[in-house]
Protein backbone atom coordinates (compact mmCIF):
# COMPACT_ATOMS: atom_id res chain seq x y z
CA UNK A 1 0.00 0.00 0.00
CA UNK A 2 2.54 2.51 1.03
CA UNK A 3 4.55 1.72 -2.07
CA UNK A 4 2.05 2.63 -4.99
CA UNK A 5 -0.02 5.82 -2.50
CA UNK A 6 0.46 8.83 -4.90
CA UNK A 7 -0.10 10.26 -1.66
CA UNK A 8 0.19 9.53 2.15
CA UNK A 9 -1.37 11.26 5.16
CA UNK A 10 0.11 10.44 8.43
CA UNK A 11 -1.45 12.15 11.21
CA UNK A 12 -1.78 15.34 9.53
CA UNK A 13 -3.07 18.40 11.52
CA UNK A 14 -3.25 22.26 10.76
CA UNK A 15 -3.60 24.97 13.36
CA UNK A 16 -3.60 28.05 12.16
CA UNK A 17 -2.58 31.33 14.53
CA UNK A 18 -1.08 30.17 17.38
CA UNK A 19 1.61 31.10 20.26
CA UNK A 20 4.18 33.79 18.35
CA UNK A 21 7.77 35.20 19.74
CA UNK A 22 5.96 37.66 22.18
CA UNK A 23 3.23 35.82 23.32
CA UNK A 24 1.54 32.50 24.34
CA UNK A 25 -1.80 31.89 22.41
CA UNK A 26 -3.86 28.91 21.87
CA UNK A 27 -4.55 28.69 18.21
CA UNK A 28 -7.24 28.00 16.19
CA UNK A 29 -6.85 24.20 15.26
CA UNK A 30 -8.70 23.67 12.03
CA UNK A 31 -7.70 20.18 11.10
CA UNK A 32 -6.38 16.72 13.45
CA UNK A 33 -5.16 13.52 12.96
CA UNK A 34 -6.08 12.92 9.13
CA UNK A 35 -4.83 9.77 7.82
CA UNK A 36 -5.81 8.89 4.23
CA UNK A 37 -3.70 7.56 0.97
CA UNK A 38 -4.35 7.95 -2.41
CA UNK A 39 -3.23 5.34 -4.79
CA UNK A 40 -2.47 6.63 -8.11
CA UNK A 41 -5.40 6.59 -11.01
CA UNK A 42 -7.62 6.69 -8.05
CA UNK A 43 -10.18 9.62 -7.37
CA UNK A 44 -11.20 10.73 -4.09
CA UNK A 45 -13.93 13.40 -3.07
CA UNK A 46 -13.48 15.58 0.01
CA UNK A 47 -17.14 16.34 1.27
CA UNK A 48 -18.40 18.49 4.51
CA UNK A 49 -20.24 21.59 5.48
CA UNK A 50 -18.80 24.98 4.98
CA UNK A 51 -15.98 25.18 7.89
CA UNK A 52 -15.00 21.60 8.03
CA UNK A 53 -11.48 22.23 6.55
CA UNK A 54 -11.81 20.65 3.31
CA UNK A 55 -10.42 23.37 1.41
CA UNK A 56 -7.60 23.39 4.43
CA UNK A 57 -6.80 19.90 3.69
CA UNK A 58 -7.02 20.15 -0.14
CA UNK A 59 -4.46 22.86 0.02
CA UNK A 60 -1.72 20.88 2.46
CA UNK A 61 -2.04 18.05 -0.08
CA UNK A 62 -1.01 20.04 -2.42
CA UNK A 63 1.65 21.23 -0.70
CA UNK A 64 0.24 25.41 -0.55
CA UNK A 65 0.95 25.44 2.95
CA UNK A 66 3.13 22.87 5.45
CA UNK A 67 0.74 20.73 7.93
CA UNK A 68 1.18 21.63 11.65
CA UNK A 69 1.36 18.35 12.52
CA UNK A 70 2.02 14.74 11.38
CA UNK A 71 3.42 14.32 7.87
CA UNK A 72 2.62 13.74 4.20
CA UNK A 73 4.54 11.39 2.05
CA UNK A 74 4.62 11.81 -2.25
CA UNK A 75 5.53 8.09 -3.09
CA UNK A 76 7.10 7.32 -0.47
CA UNK A 77 9.14 10.67 0.48
CA UNK A 78 7.62 13.36 3.08
CA UNK A 79 6.87 16.35 2.35
CA UNK A 80 9.80 17.76 4.72
CA UNK A 81 12.41 15.66 2.83
CA UNK A 82 11.53 17.32 -0.25
CA UNK A 83 14.37 18.82 -2.22
CA UNK A 84 13.37 22.03 -4.25
CA UNK A 85 13.64 20.00 -7.27
CA UNK A 86 10.94 17.66 -5.83
CA UNK A 87 9.02 20.65 -5.32
CA UNK A 88 9.46 21.65 -8.45
CA UNK A 89 8.42 18.02 -10.20
CA UNK A 90 5.62 17.48 -7.07
CA UNK A 91 3.72 20.63 -8.19
CA UNK A 92 3.92 20.25 -11.93
CA UNK A 93 2.08 16.71 -11.33
CA UNK A 94 -0.89 18.33 -9.05
CA UNK A 95 -2.90 20.98 -10.17
CA UNK A 96 -5.46 23.22 -8.48
CA UNK A 97 -8.73 24.36 -10.22
CA UNK A 98 -10.62 27.32 -8.33
CA UNK A 99 -13.91 27.62 -7.61
CA UNK A 100 -14.55 31.33 -8.84
CA UNK A 101 -12.39 30.95 -12.67
CA UNK A 102 -13.41 34.34 -13.06
CA UNK A 103 -11.30 35.33 -10.19
CA UNK A 104 -8.60 32.50 -11.08
CA UNK A 105 -7.59 34.31 -14.27
CA UNK A 106 -6.15 37.56 -15.30
CA UNK A 107 -8.92 39.65 -17.12
CA UNK A 108 -6.05 41.27 -19.53
CA UNK A 109 -4.56 38.47 -20.51
CA UNK A 110 -5.31 37.15 -24.12
CA UNK A 111 -6.17 33.08 -23.57
CA UNK A 112 -3.10 32.44 -25.87
CA UNK A 113 -0.73 33.61 -22.41
CA UNK A 114 -3.04 32.24 -19.67
CA UNK A 115 -2.15 28.39 -21.75
CA UNK A 116 0.75 29.39 -23.03
CA UNK A 117 2.28 30.03 -19.86
CA UNK A 118 2.26 26.62 -17.63
CA UNK A 119 3.18 24.78 -21.45
CA UNK A 120 6.60 27.00 -21.32
CA UNK A 121 7.58 27.00 -17.84
CA UNK A 122 6.27 23.36 -16.56
CA UNK A 123 6.85 22.10 -19.67
CA UNK A 124 9.88 23.93 -21.50
CA UNK A 125 8.18 23.79 -24.96
CA UNK A 126 9.36 26.62 -27.99
CA UNK A 127 7.14 29.37 -28.38
CA UNK A 128 5.70 27.64 -31.30
CA UNK A 129 5.51 24.23 -29.80
CA UNK A 130 3.22 26.23 -27.18
CA UNK A 131 0.39 28.12 -30.04
CA UNK A 132 0.13 24.32 -31.20
CA UNK A 133 -0.48 22.86 -27.49
CA UNK A 134 -2.93 25.85 -26.70
CA UNK A 135 -4.67 24.92 -29.22
CA UNK A 136 -4.93 21.21 -29.04
CA UNK A 137 -6.06 22.17 -25.64
CA UNK A 138 -8.64 24.16 -26.05
CA UNK A 139 -9.78 21.67 -28.57
CA UNK A 140 -9.84 19.08 -25.58
CA UNK A 141 -12.41 21.29 -23.65
CA UNK A 142 -14.12 21.96 -26.83
CA UNK A 143 -13.86 25.62 -27.41
CA UNK A 144 -13.23 27.22 -30.67
CA UNK A 145 -10.28 28.14 -31.85
CA UNK A 146 -10.84 31.46 -32.04
CA UNK A 147 -11.54 31.71 -28.23
CA UNK A 148 -7.04 31.86 -28.33
CA UNK A 149 -7.56 35.70 -29.19
CA UNK A 150 -10.29 36.46 -26.92
CA UNK A 151 -9.17 38.14 -23.42
CA UNK A 152 -10.21 36.29 -20.64
CA UNK A 153 -13.00 38.91 -19.84
CA UNK A 154 -14.73 38.53 -22.85
CA UNK A 155 -15.39 34.72 -22.41
CA UNK A 156 -18.55 33.40 -19.68
CA UNK A 157 -17.94 32.12 -16.05
CA UNK A 158 -18.53 28.43 -17.96
CA UNK A 159 -16.03 28.98 -20.76
CA UNK A 160 -13.52 30.46 -18.47
CA UNK A 161 -14.01 27.19 -16.04
CA UNK A 162 -12.93 24.75 -18.56
CA UNK A 163 -10.70 27.44 -19.57
CA UNK A 164 -8.81 27.14 -15.82
CA UNK A 165 -9.60 23.03 -16.93
CA UNK A 166 -7.10 23.05 -19.69
CA UNK A 167 -4.19 25.72 -18.34
CA UNK A 168 -4.37 22.96 -15.42
CA UNK A 169 -4.42 20.06 -18.29
CA UNK A 170 -1.66 21.97 -19.45
CA UNK A 171 1.11 20.64 -16.83
CA UNK A 172 0.27 17.09 -17.65
CA UNK A 173 -0.49 16.36 -14.22
CA UNK A 174 -1.20 13.47 -12.22
CA UNK A 175 -3.61 14.79 -10.24
CA UNK A 176 -6.07 17.44 -10.43
CA UNK A 177 -7.68 19.31 -7.60
CA UNK A 178 -11.23 20.98 -8.13
CA UNK A 179 -11.81 23.05 -5.14
CA UNK A 180 -15.39 23.65 -5.48
CA UNK A 181 -14.92 24.15 -8.74
CA UNK A 182 -18.91 22.60 -10.44
CA UNK A 183 -20.67 24.62 -7.43
CA UNK A 184 -21.98 28.05 -8.83
CA UNK A 185 -22.25 27.19 -12.46
CA UNK A 186 -25.89 26.16 -13.92
CA UNK A 187 -26.66 22.80 -14.59
CA UNK A 188 -26.02 22.48 -18.15
CA UNK A 189 -22.34 23.44 -17.84
CA UNK A 190 -22.31 21.30 -14.72
CA UNK A 191 -23.23 18.32 -16.63
CA UNK A 192 -20.61 19.46 -20.02
CA UNK A 193 -17.65 19.87 -17.53
CA UNK A 194 -18.73 16.73 -15.60
CA UNK A 195 -18.60 14.86 -18.74
CA UNK A 196 -15.05 16.76 -19.92
CA UNK A 197 -13.69 15.38 -16.60
CA UNK A 198 -15.23 12.03 -17.15
CA UNK A 199 -13.25 11.62 -20.62
CA UNK A 200 -9.82 12.99 -19.19
CA UNK A 201 -10.14 10.62 -16.55
CA UNK A 202 -10.36 7.70 -18.89
CA UNK A 203 -8.22 9.16 -21.67
CA UNK A 204 -4.74 9.82 -19.27
CA UNK A 205 -5.94 8.24 -15.94
CA UNK A 206 -5.72 11.47 -14.08
CA UNK A 207 -6.73 11.46 -11.01
CA UNK A 208 -9.18 13.62 -9.37
CA UNK A 209 -9.24 15.14 -5.66
CA UNK A 210 -12.67 16.91 -5.55
CA UNK A 211 -14.18 19.13 -2.88
CA UNK A 212 -17.76 19.25 -2.64
CA UNK A 213 -20.91 19.62 -0.62
CA UNK A 214 -22.82 18.41 -3.12
CA UNK A 215 -23.17 14.06 -2.50
CA UNK A 216 -24.88 14.55 -5.97
CA UNK A 217 -21.53 14.82 -7.66
CA UNK A 218 -19.39 12.61 -5.90
CA UNK A 219 -20.26 9.34 -7.74
CA UNK A 220 -19.60 10.94 -11.39
CA UNK A 221 -15.93 11.64 -10.67
CA UNK A 222 -14.81 9.93 -7.94
CA UNK A 223 -14.49 5.93 -6.21
CA UNK A 224 -13.60 7.25 -2.73
CA UNK A 225 -15.60 9.58 -0.45
CA UNK A 226 -14.13 10.99 2.68
CA UNK A 227 -16.21 13.09 5.16
CA UNK A 228 -14.93 15.60 7.46
CA UNK A 229 -16.88 17.31 10.14
CA UNK A 230 -15.07 20.24 12.17
CA UNK A 231 -11.53 18.93 10.95
CA UNK A 232 -12.08 15.43 11.87
CA UNK A 233 -12.30 12.69 9.21
CA UNK A 234 -15.42 10.70 10.54
CA UNK A 235 -15.82 8.25 7.46
CA UNK A 236 -14.18 7.06 4.72
CA UNK A 237 -16.60 4.57 1.89
CA UNK A 238 -16.87 3.65 -1.50
CA UNK A 239 -18.42 6.44 -3.72
CA UNK A 240 -20.98 4.16 -5.40
CA UNK A 241 -22.06 2.44 -1.54
CA UNK A 242 -25.45 2.33 -1.13
CA UNK A 243 -24.68 1.29 2.40
CA UNK A 244 -26.36 4.28 5.25
CA UNK A 245 -23.61 6.42 5.98
CA UNK A 246 -22.53 6.05 9.63
CA UNK A 247 -21.30 9.61 10.48
CA UNK A 248 -23.74 11.97 11.46
CA UNK A 249 -22.44 14.77 8.40
CA UNK A 250 -22.41 12.05 6.03
CA UNK A 251 -26.19 11.38 6.88
CA UNK A 252 -26.39 15.41 7.16
CA UNK A 253 -25.15 15.94 3.92
CA UNK A 254 -26.99 13.00 2.30
CA UNK A 255 -30.23 14.63 3.41
CA UNK A 256 -29.98 17.79 2.23
CA UNK A 257 -29.86 16.72 -1.37
CA UNK A 258 -32.98 17.99 -2.46
CA UNK A 259 -35.59 15.38 -4.12
CA UNK A 260 -35.03 15.67 -7.76
CA UNK A 261 -38.94 16.13 -8.48
CA UNK A 262 -41.63 18.54 -7.04
CA UNK A 263 -44.01 16.85 -4.31
CA UNK A 264 -47.17 15.40 -4.63
CA UNK A 265 -49.87 17.33 -3.83
CA UNK A 266 -52.64 15.70 -2.29
CA UNK A 267 -55.59 18.29 -0.90
CA UNK A 268 -54.40 18.09 2.42
CA UNK A 269 -50.82 18.32 1.90
CA UNK A 270 -50.42 16.31 4.81
CA UNK A 271 -47.89 13.39 3.72
CA UNK A 272 -45.65 16.25 2.15
CA UNK A 273 -45.59 18.68 5.57
CA UNK A 274 -44.75 15.65 8.03
CA UNK A 275 -42.07 15.05 5.74
CA UNK A 276 -40.88 18.84 5.56
CA UNK A 277 -40.99 18.64 9.52
CA UNK A 278 -38.83 15.79 9.85
CA UNK A 279 -35.94 16.92 7.93
CA UNK A 280 -36.08 19.70 9.76
CA UNK A 281 -36.06 18.19 12.91
CA UNK A 282 -33.04 16.23 11.75
CA UNK A 283 -30.93 19.43 10.42
CA UNK B 1 -51.66 41.32 -3.81
CA UNK B 2 -50.88 41.06 -7.39
CA UNK B 3 -47.99 42.42 -9.25
CA UNK B 4 -47.87 42.37 -13.10
CA UNK B 5 -44.56 43.56 -15.11
CA UNK B 6 -45.56 44.02 -18.90
CA UNK B 7 -43.16 44.09 -22.07
CA UNK B 8 -40.02 44.90 -20.34
CA UNK B 9 -37.02 44.91 -22.67
CA UNK B 10 -33.51 46.23 -21.88
CA UNK B 11 -30.33 47.17 -23.68
CA UNK B 12 -27.33 47.88 -24.35
CA UNK B 13 -26.56 51.75 -24.97
CA UNK B 14 -25.45 50.18 -28.70
CA UNK B 15 -29.01 48.46 -29.12
CA UNK B 16 -28.10 44.83 -28.48
CA UNK B 17 -31.02 43.58 -26.51
CA UNK B 18 -30.88 41.68 -23.45
CA UNK B 19 -34.20 41.08 -22.20
CA UNK B 20 -36.95 41.14 -24.59
CA UNK B 21 -40.72 41.25 -24.25
CA UNK B 22 -40.67 40.24 -20.68
CA UNK B 23 -44.06 39.62 -18.79
CA UNK B 24 -44.89 37.83 -15.76
CA UNK B 25 -46.84 38.16 -12.81
CA UNK B 26 -46.66 37.13 -9.34
CA UNK B 27 -49.16 36.60 -6.46
CA UNK B 28 -49.89 36.81 -3.06
CA UNK B 29 -49.82 33.01 -1.79
CA UNK B 30 -48.03 31.28 -4.23
CA UNK B 31 -44.24 30.99 -5.42
CA UNK B 32 -43.26 31.67 -9.06
CA UNK B 33 -39.64 30.54 -10.16
CA UNK B 34 -37.75 32.47 -12.69
CA UNK B 35 -35.26 29.82 -14.19
CA UNK B 36 -32.31 29.98 -17.08
CA UNK B 37 -28.85 29.13 -17.61
CA UNK B 38 -26.76 31.74 -17.02
CA UNK B 39 -26.95 34.84 -19.12
CA UNK B 40 -30.15 34.31 -19.87
CA UNK B 41 -31.22 37.62 -18.22
CA UNK B 42 -32.75 36.19 -14.79
CA UNK B 43 -31.02 38.87 -12.38
CA UNK B 44 -31.60 41.63 -15.34
CA UNK B 45 -35.48 41.29 -14.92
CA UNK B 46 -35.26 41.05 -11.04
CA UNK B 47 -32.82 44.85 -10.61
CA UNK B 48 -35.55 45.93 -13.63
CA UNK B 49 -38.79 45.24 -11.38
CA UNK B 50 -36.89 47.35 -8.47
CA UNK B 51 -35.74 50.12 -11.08
CA UNK B 52 -32.00 49.49 -10.03
CA UNK B 53 -30.62 48.40 -13.52
CA UNK B 54 -27.09 49.92 -14.03
CA UNK B 55 -27.00 53.74 -15.73
CA UNK B 56 -25.66 52.01 -19.27
CA UNK B 57 -28.61 50.19 -19.88
CA UNK B 58 -32.09 51.36 -21.25
CA UNK B 59 -35.05 49.78 -20.50
CA UNK B 60 -38.79 50.10 -20.81
CA UNK B 61 -41.82 48.44 -18.92
CA UNK B 62 -44.56 48.50 -17.39
CA UNK B 63 -45.21 47.79 -13.66
CA UNK B 64 -49.07 47.30 -12.43
CA UNK B 65 -49.61 46.58 -7.92
CA UNK B 66 -53.36 45.24 -8.29
CA UNK B 67 -54.07 46.70 -11.57
CA UNK B 68 -52.94 49.88 -11.09
CA UNK B 69 -49.84 51.51 -12.59
CA UNK B 70 -47.09 52.03 -10.06
CA UNK B 71 -43.35 53.09 -10.58
CA UNK B 72 -40.53 51.00 -9.29
CA UNK B 73 -39.13 53.32 -6.39
CA UNK B 74 -42.90 53.19 -5.25
CA UNK B 75 -42.98 49.85 -5.08
CA UNK B 76 -39.45 49.71 -3.43
CA UNK B 77 -39.37 48.75 0.50
CA UNK B 78 -43.04 48.67 0.54
CA UNK B 79 -44.56 46.65 -1.66
CA UNK B 80 -41.33 44.52 -2.52
CA UNK B 81 -38.58 43.29 -0.60
CA UNK B 82 -35.47 41.65 -1.79
CA UNK B 83 -33.17 38.86 -0.67
CA UNK B 84 -29.81 39.00 -2.29
CA UNK B 85 -27.11 36.12 -3.57
CA UNK B 86 -24.25 36.82 -1.38
CA UNK B 87 -25.26 36.95 2.08
CA UNK B 88 -21.67 37.69 3.55
CA UNK B 89 -21.54 41.37 1.06
CA UNK B 90 -24.73 42.47 1.52
CA UNK B 91 -24.15 43.78 4.93
CA UNK B 92 -22.72 46.30 6.15
CA UNK B 93 -19.64 45.25 8.37
CA UNK B 94 -18.86 48.09 10.82
CA UNK B 95 -22.78 47.88 11.57
CA UNK B 96 -24.53 45.42 14.22
CA UNK B 97 -27.41 43.81 13.17
CA UNK B 98 -29.72 45.78 15.45
CA UNK B 99 -28.81 48.82 13.21
CA UNK B 100 -29.26 46.84 10.31
CA UNK B 101 -33.32 46.38 11.44
CA UNK B 102 -33.55 50.36 12.76
CA UNK B 103 -32.23 51.24 9.46
CA UNK B 104 -35.02 49.03 7.70
CA UNK B 105 -37.85 49.83 9.71
CA UNK B 106 -36.92 54.18 9.16
CA UNK B 107 -36.55 53.57 5.88
CA UNK B 108 -40.16 52.20 5.75
CA UNK B 109 -41.57 54.51 8.30
CA UNK B 110 -42.70 51.78 11.12
CA UNK B 111 -42.27 52.49 14.59
CA UNK B 112 -43.57 49.59 16.24
CA UNK B 113 -40.33 47.71 17.40
CA UNK B 114 -42.12 44.83 18.50
CA UNK B 115 -41.70 43.23 14.46
CA UNK B 116 -38.02 43.14 14.75
CA UNK B 117 -38.61 39.79 16.79
CA UNK B 118 -41.59 38.62 15.17
CA UNK B 119 -39.42 38.56 11.63
CA UNK B 120 -36.42 37.07 13.71
CA UNK B 121 -38.65 34.43 14.59
CA UNK B 122 -40.29 33.61 11.35
CA UNK B 123 -36.70 34.08 9.79
CA UNK B 124 -35.90 30.46 12.25
CA UNK B 125 -33.59 33.01 14.31
CA UNK B 126 -34.64 32.19 17.64
CA UNK B 127 -32.11 33.22 19.98
CA UNK B 128 -32.95 37.24 18.25
CA UNK B 129 -31.72 39.09 21.20
CA UNK B 130 -27.81 37.89 21.11
CA UNK B 131 -27.93 37.91 17.21
CA UNK B 132 -28.81 41.04 17.20
CA UNK B 133 -25.68 42.28 18.84
CA UNK B 134 -23.94 40.95 16.60
CA UNK B 135 -21.37 42.09 13.74
CA UNK B 136 -21.86 40.19 10.13
CA UNK B 137 -18.40 39.16 10.55
CA UNK B 138 -19.49 37.53 13.80
CA UNK B 139 -22.03 35.02 11.76
CA UNK B 140 -21.93 32.58 9.38
CA UNK B 141 -23.55 32.70 5.72
CA UNK B 142 -26.46 30.49 6.56
CA UNK B 143 -27.63 33.02 9.34
CA UNK B 144 -26.99 35.81 7.57
CA UNK B 145 -29.26 34.62 5.08
CA UNK B 146 -31.65 33.77 7.35
CA UNK B 147 -31.11 37.49 8.72
CA UNK B 148 -31.49 38.85 5.22
CA UNK B 149 -35.19 36.65 5.40
CA UNK B 150 -35.39 38.73 8.71
CA UNK B 151 -35.25 42.30 7.02
CA UNK B 152 -37.00 41.31 4.12
CA UNK B 153 -39.90 40.63 6.20
CA UNK B 154 -39.53 43.24 8.83
CA UNK B 155 -40.52 45.68 6.23
CA UNK B 156 -44.00 44.32 5.97
CA UNK B 157 -43.74 44.50 2.45
CA UNK B 158 -46.10 42.08 0.70
CA UNK B 159 -43.80 40.73 -2.27
CA UNK B 160 -40.66 39.02 -1.88
CA UNK B 161 -37.96 38.73 -4.51
CA UNK B 162 -35.13 36.32 -4.25
CA UNK B 163 -32.13 36.51 -6.49
CA UNK B 164 -30.47 32.98 -6.27
CA UNK B 165 -30.87 32.96 -2.22
CA UNK B 166 -29.39 29.64 -1.58
CA UNK B 167 -26.29 29.05 -4.36
CA UNK B 168 -23.31 30.40 -2.11
CA UNK B 169 -24.55 28.27 0.71
CA UNK B 170 -23.85 24.46 1.32
CA UNK B 171 -26.51 22.04 0.84
CA UNK B 172 -27.43 21.93 4.59
CA UNK B 173 -27.83 25.18 4.84
CA UNK B 174 -29.66 25.57 1.42
CA UNK B 175 -32.27 23.12 2.83
CA UNK B 176 -33.00 24.89 6.25
CA UNK B 177 -33.68 28.12 4.69
CA UNK B 178 -35.71 27.00 2.24
CA UNK B 179 -37.79 25.02 4.61
CA UNK B 180 -37.83 28.24 6.39
CA UNK B 181 -39.33 30.28 3.56
CA UNK B 182 -41.86 27.83 2.37
CA UNK B 183 -43.43 28.11 6.26
CA UNK B 184 -43.17 32.06 6.28
CA UNK B 185 -44.84 31.97 2.74
CA UNK B 186 -47.39 30.26 4.11
CA UNK B 187 -47.89 31.63 7.35
CA UNK B 188 -47.80 35.56 6.34
CA UNK B 189 -49.51 34.58 2.71
CA UNK B 190 -46.51 36.24 1.17
CA UNK B 191 -46.14 36.72 -2.72
CA UNK B 192 -42.56 34.97 -3.59
CA UNK B 193 -40.57 35.44 -7.16
CA UNK B 194 -37.50 33.45 -6.89
CA UNK B 195 -35.09 33.58 -9.23
CA UNK B 196 -32.45 30.04 -9.40
CA UNK B 197 -30.75 27.93 -11.84
CA UNK B 198 -31.16 24.53 -9.55
CA UNK B 199 -34.46 22.65 -10.84
CA UNK B 200 -34.44 21.37 -7.52
CA UNK B 201 -35.17 24.22 -5.96
CA UNK B 202 -38.10 25.25 -8.10
CA UNK B 203 -39.10 21.22 -7.29
CA UNK B 204 -39.25 22.06 -3.64
CA UNK B 205 -40.45 25.71 -3.73
CA UNK B 206 -42.34 26.68 -6.66
CA UNK B 207 -46.32 26.31 -7.95
CA UNK B 208 -45.63 28.12 -11.17
CA UNK B 209 -41.96 28.41 -13.21
CA UNK B 210 -41.17 30.85 -16.14
CA UNK B 211 -37.95 29.55 -18.33
CA UNK B 212 -36.04 32.06 -19.91
CA UNK B 213 -33.13 31.63 -22.38
CA UNK B 214 -31.64 34.46 -24.23
CA UNK B 215 -33.92 37.29 -22.84
CA UNK B 216 -36.83 35.70 -23.79
CA UNK B 217 -39.46 33.44 -22.02
CA UNK B 218 -39.74 30.21 -23.53
CA UNK B 219 -42.27 28.57 -21.15
CA UNK B 220 -44.44 29.47 -18.64
CA UNK B 221 -46.48 25.95 -16.60
CA UNK B 222 -46.70 24.92 -13.31
CA UNK B 223 -44.26 23.03 -11.80
CA UNK B 224 -45.91 19.90 -11.91
CA UNK B 225 -46.58 20.35 -15.84
CA UNK B 226 -42.76 20.96 -16.06
CA UNK B 227 -41.35 17.87 -14.49
CA UNK B 228 -43.75 15.73 -16.90
CA UNK B 229 -43.84 17.49 -20.10
CA UNK B 230 -41.87 19.75 -20.71
CA UNK B 231 -42.48 21.51 -23.99
CA UNK B 232 -39.60 23.33 -24.88
CA UNK B 233 -36.24 22.17 -25.96
CA UNK B 234 -34.47 24.53 -23.05
CA UNK B 235 -36.69 23.25 -20.56
CA UNK B 236 -35.78 19.52 -21.77
CA UNK B 237 -32.65 19.95 -21.63
CA UNK B 238 -32.53 21.70 -18.06
CA UNK B 239 -34.47 19.14 -16.66
CA UNK B 240 -32.67 16.14 -18.00
CA UNK B 241 -29.33 18.38 -17.00
CA UNK B 242 -30.67 18.12 -13.61
CA UNK B 243 -32.39 14.34 -13.52
CA UNK B 244 -29.00 13.22 -14.78
CA UNK B 245 -27.32 14.56 -11.41
CA UNK B 246 -29.88 11.73 -9.20
CA UNK B 247 -29.02 8.58 -9.72
CA UNK B 248 -30.70 6.14 -11.73
CA UNK B 249 -34.22 4.76 -9.33
CA UNK B 250 -35.45 8.54 -9.64
CA UNK B 251 -35.69 8.44 -13.28
CA UNK B 252 -38.54 6.79 -14.96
Amino acid sequence: MTDNAFLQLKHVGKTYGGSSFWQFKAGKQVLSDINLSICSQQSIALVGASGSGKSTLCRLMLGLEPASHGEIYHNGKAFRDFARDDWQAYRRDVQLVFQDSIAAVNPRQRIQQVLCEPLQYLRGLSASQCVREAARLLDKVELPASSLEKKAGQLSGGQLQRICIARALAAKPKLIALDESLSGLDVLLQQQIIALLQDIQQQDGTSMLLVTHDLRLVDKLCQQVVVLDDGQLVEQRPAKSSELWSSKMGRELSEAILPARPPIRNPLEQSYVTETEECEALV
Amino acid sequence: MRLELHNLNVCTHTGEALVKNLSLTVESGSVLALVGGSGSGKSLTCSALFDVLPRNLMYSCERKLNGENITGQALRGRHMASIMQNPSSAFNPVQTMMHHCQETLSAVGIKDQSVIAQAMLDAGLDDWKTVLALYPFQMSGGMLQRMMLALALMSQAPILIADEPTTDLDLVVQRHILNRLKKVIKKRQLALMIVTHDFAVVAQLADRVTIMHRGEIVENTSVEQLFVQPQHSVSQQLLTAHLALYPEETHD
